[in-house]
């Protein structure tokens, strides 16, 4: 399953949608702004997204990640707008046959995500600076 | 050749708009990045950075364009 939301994503839900009789093992990775030193004072980070393009690469990784041996099912969502700190931005979930292969495919697809689907953001700042 | 081009994030930003229908003269998407630069001179420090997509799929400069067609202008990319 892909998704770009404009949503809070409900990780529970999805993660519901993991749980497979023949999958030993589900693995998530959730993606959140984050607040470093460098960047100063960051309240949120503005997602942007060439949507059509984004879900056909998007699309591409899940079937990849779903060709290999013991994975169950895959679930890559990106949120886009406004994503404040603590709140999900990307969620992937694997569930698979075992844990080994559960971790290596979860990481390979955040990856891809970070590497292939077109998706910018953009930093916002507290006082009206912008990035 | 009428090719739509979209623009996203910082190459957006440097246009001023997020798309544009334009005639190009030649056929890659080499000559239609030269083309752009002689329309959008402001746009030639992020070209260093920036991926091309013809119709939603990834595209290499030798990519052959035909009437129609929409190239994208795909700046870094940032997920996550």
């Amino acid at each position: 399953m892909i998704k770009i939301l404009k949503e809070k994503i409900d990780m529970l839900h999805y993660v519901e949608l993991l749980k497979k009789d023949d999958a030993g093992a589900i693995v998530t990775f959730l993606g959140e702004p984050r607040k470093s030193t460098e960047d100063g004072d960051v309240i949120s980070i503005n997602y942007t997204v060439y949507e059509t393009m984004a879900l056909s690469e998007m699309k591409k990784i899940e079937q990849e990640a779903l060709g290999i041996s013991g994975i169950k099912e895959v679930i890559i969502i990106h949120r886009i707008g406004e994503v404040p700190l603590q709140e999900v931005s990307l969620f992937v979930g694997i569930s698979s046959a075992h844990r080994e292969e559960g971790f290596k495919v979860c990481s390979m697809v955040v990856n891809k995500v970070k590497e292939k689907v077109p998706i910018w953001k953009e930093i916002k700042y507290a006082r009206n600076r912008d990035s | 050749m009428m090719v739509k081009v979209l623009f996203f994030a910082e190459a957006k930003k440097i246009v001023e708009k997020g798309e544009v229908d334009m005639d190009f003269t030649g056929e890659t998407v080499l000559d239609i990045k030269k083309e752009l630069l002689e329309k959008y001179p402001s746009l030639e420090a992020s070209f260093n950075s920036v991926v091309f997509a013809v119709n939603e799929k990834y595209a290499t400069e030798d990519t052959v364009l035909k009437d129609g067609d929409v190239l994208a202008v795909i700046p870094p990319v940032g997920g996550g």
